[in-house]
């Protein structure tokens, strides 16, 4: 029997019901779902991305400071920075976990418990912890089960060698960012790239790799290898050590340099500091004198004057200078001699640091050709080494010259030089001319140590002629045969130089009765010159009538000069006494003391 | 019997079953794939991460080792333990050092020696004392 017609549309009625309900309610759905995935999709993806991705950031590891040899003068120690996610640390082992950090840190923990709530998504609890540390907290928080404790890369700066070459190699401040020294003049090269990753998290902080986003690798930063050979530069900082000791000078200072191409093998300063101690240090401590003190040169200096003359053929080495017997009144300011002598020769003038045959030769010269050669050995301009803080010193224009100025500036007074500026302009002496820049960074390479750029030597000009030189160098030699700087001979080797004994200007202006900067500036083998090298001691403590240069710094200048000679295999020219040590000079001035 | 009865009896029908078992069958087999790789996927993921610690751990021993080394091995460590005696050098003076010049005329390649020449023994046992 079929089932009546009313029945079946009532039938069909309820189904076309059920199914309208079961349309509109899907399509409620769906409109909520394309809301939800269409409308406010990129609030919420920004939303999940804000709690689940994250950009972690990959550190570069600084570059290297090294020496000539490699030797590494500084470099990065692997540290790790601990930090927090408040939100993924269980509330159960809450007390546990900051009990924990605060006993393996040192950290306060009543702060650490203030500090670290679940809000907090990350908080750096401390940084540069030692890789041994993190190591054993780490092992501890897997014991205990506890999430939220993260260790990401983080590194400290370290300097094996402590106080040896601090001024040099400088140091960096707490980002890492150099400050002083090399650190800071080539923070652009040392200084890495970062690299960053984009990742995914779960609910419990774990990273989804699957899910890693676009990854950067970090560019390491580059290795700075300096000329700077730490062989020299232990046995220059000993020496000086020595003579600190002796001496007690205010500071003191010492360069070795290689006159053919300019490279600085060795520079030491004292009052020094430990780099790895830096915090300690007082600020007196750690300027590098050799390029940021400010001196009056004293005798030193006669070696401008001298080569004015000669180049400019107004006299030769024999031409005779008459010296007045050691007291010469110009513009009623008097002039005396150490070395008191009637007549006199251009040479001798320069062995026995005559002031008065020089403050002729300089007024035979001319203020206006003095004031050039002055500038044409570099003085009063920077040198152009690649260390921060180096000042140009002081020379003034002739225009501002006092009617003895030209008297004066001969014998290295009125003008200011650095140490630096002054080993340069000897080594232009001893480099047949050519004043050379210094140079103190060799190459800079990769990570993998591939070459990224060589800095070869540089020229700066021909400050005087090659013929000028030839003229010269027998007398500088003479100066430590039988002149002021007998002290400055290096057994088995001829040394040319000069010595330097300047009394201290006064802040007050004027000079400071007693107190004098002693200095020797030399070169050997004189024949073929390898080293020049520079000895200054400020305010040196002798015995009276004893603070010269010739007796104070050349000594140590022998010192260091011999044992150089020694190490650079630099073979003897001369025949070596049979006593003969490297420290002869200084050794034979003890016995003389 | 009546043939309309006949009709309405449902007959299995194999082609049809077969198909909706083979969809299924694959249907089963693609989900518990994508389940089964979307798992090793994370596993991969998860092994990736620890051999990264791990390579990361070693990388940072290794560079604390090195940092170790260079410490230990300065100039100034070396110095140390110079003074302190734990190492013991002898200041070479200057007249042990003897410097050789070889001669320019060739002196070693001409004078070369014949195989009647006399060979000296070089004994290190320890001389008997006299």
């Amino acid at each position: 029997m079929n089932p009546p017609i009313c029945s079946v549309r009532k039938a069909r009625f309820r189904a076309g019901m059920v199914c309208c309900v079961l349309a509109i309610i899907f399509s409620a759905f769906s409109y909520r779902l394309i809301y939800l995935q269409v409308e406010r999709g990129s609030a919420f993806t920004a939303l999940a991305n804000k709690t689940q991705i994250l950009k972690q950031t990959i550190p570069a590891q600084r570059g290297s400071i090294r020496d000539i040899h490699g030797e590494i003068l500084a470099g990065d120690m692997p540290m790790r920075k601990i930090v927090a996610d408040g939100s993924h640390i269980k509330p159960a082992l809450f007390s546990q976990v900051t009990e924990l950090l605060a006993n393996s840190l040192e950290l306060d923990e009543k702060a650490l418990r203030t500090k670290l709530t679940p809000e907090r998504r990350y908080l750096v609890l401390k940084r540069q912890v030692p890789e041994q540390t993190a190591e054993d907290l780490r092992s501890e928080l897997r014991r205990k089960n506890a999430q939220g404790i993260y260790f990401e890369p983080d590194s400290t700066r370290m300097y094996p060698n402590g106080s040896l070459l601090c001024h040099v190699v400088g140091f960096t401040d707490y980002e890492g960012h150099g400050i002083q020294g090399i650190e800071k003049s080539m923070n652009q090269y040392l200084e890495g790239h970062p690299g960053y990753k984009y990742i995914t998290r779960d609910r419990a902080g774990t990273e989804l790799v699957q899910h890693r986003g676009l990854e950067q690798e970090p560019r390491n930063g580059y290795n700075v290898q300096l000329t700077i050979d730490l062989g020299l530069q232990s046995i220059v900082e000993r020496e000086l050590d020595a003579a600190v000791k002796k001496y007690a000078p205010e500071t003191a200072t010492a360069i070795l340099m290689r006159p053919k191409t300019g490279e600085i093998l060795a520079m030491a300063s004292r009052p020094y500091f430990d780099i790895n101690e830096r915090s300690k240090a007082e600020a007196e401590q750690m300027k590098n004198r050799a390029i940021i003190d400010m001196i009056e040169p004293g005798s030193t200096f006669k070696i401008v004057t001298l080569s004015g003359v000669l180049n400019e053929k107004l006299v030769r080495a024999d031409t005779p200078v008459y010296c007045e017997g050691g007291r010469w009144e110009y513009c009623a300011k008097i002039l005396h001699d150490d070395h008191p002598m009637t007549t006199s020769t251009v040479h001798d003038v320069l062995v026995y640091s005559s002031n008065i045959g020089a403050a002729k030769l300089a007024l035979q010269l001319g203020e206006n050709r003095l004031y050039s050669y002055i500038k044409q050995f570099g003085f009063g301009e920077r040198t152009g080494i690649d260390l921060p803080g180096e000042i140009v010193g002081m020379v003034h224009p002739t225009k501002e010259w006092s009617k003895i100025s030209i008297t004066r500036i001969p014998m290295g007074q009125g003008v200011a030089v650095t140490p630096l500026q002054m080993v340069m302009a000897m080594g232009a002496i001893a480099n047949g001319g050519k004043l050379m820049m210094p140079q103190i960074i060799h190459s800079i390479t990769d990570d993998h140590d591939l070459p990224i750029a060589q800095f070869p030597p540089v020229v700066v000009r021909q400050a005087i002629n090659p013929e000028t030189v030839k003229a010269l160098i027998p007398a500088l030699e003479d100066v430590i045969r039988k002149g002021t700087a007998k002290h400055g001979a290096v057994d088995g080797y001829q040394v040319g130089g000069k010595t330097g004994t300047a009394q201290k200007v006064s802040a007050q202006g004027g000079y400071l009765s007693g107190k004098y900067v002693v200095s020797f500036v030399g070169f050997l083998p004189a024949e073929d010159p390898e080293v020049v090298g520079m000895v200054m001691l400020d305010n040196a403590t002798t015995r009276q009538g004893e603070n010269y240069g010739g007796l104070v710094a050349a000594p140590v200048f022998s010192s260091i000069a011999g044992q150089a000679m020694r190490y650079l295999n630099i073979e003897p020219t001369l025949p070596i006494s049979p006593t003969a040590s490297p420290s002869t000079a200084l050794a034979l001035k003890e016995e003389h003391d | 019997m009546n043939p309309n009865t006949k009709r309405h009896t449902n007959r299995l029908q194999f082609a049809a079953l077969l198909r909706g078992i083979i969809v299924t069958a694959f249907l089963a087999i693609a989900g518990l794939s994508y389940v089964y790789l979307k798992n090793q996927l994370h596993v991969s993921g998860l092994q990736r991460r620890n051999l990264e610690q791990e390579l990361n751990e070693l990388i940072s021993e290794n560079n604390v080792m090195e940092a170790q080394i260079s410490n230990l091995t300065s100039r100034t460590a070396l110095q140390r333990r110079l003074d302190e005696g734990f190492i013991k050098l002898v200041p070479i003076t200057g007249q042990a050092v003897v410097r050789l010049h070889p001669q320019e005329n060739g002196r070693w390649a001409s004078d070369t020696r014949s195989v009647g020449n006399q060979i000296q023994t070089i004994s290190h046992e320890p001389a008997a004392r006299r």
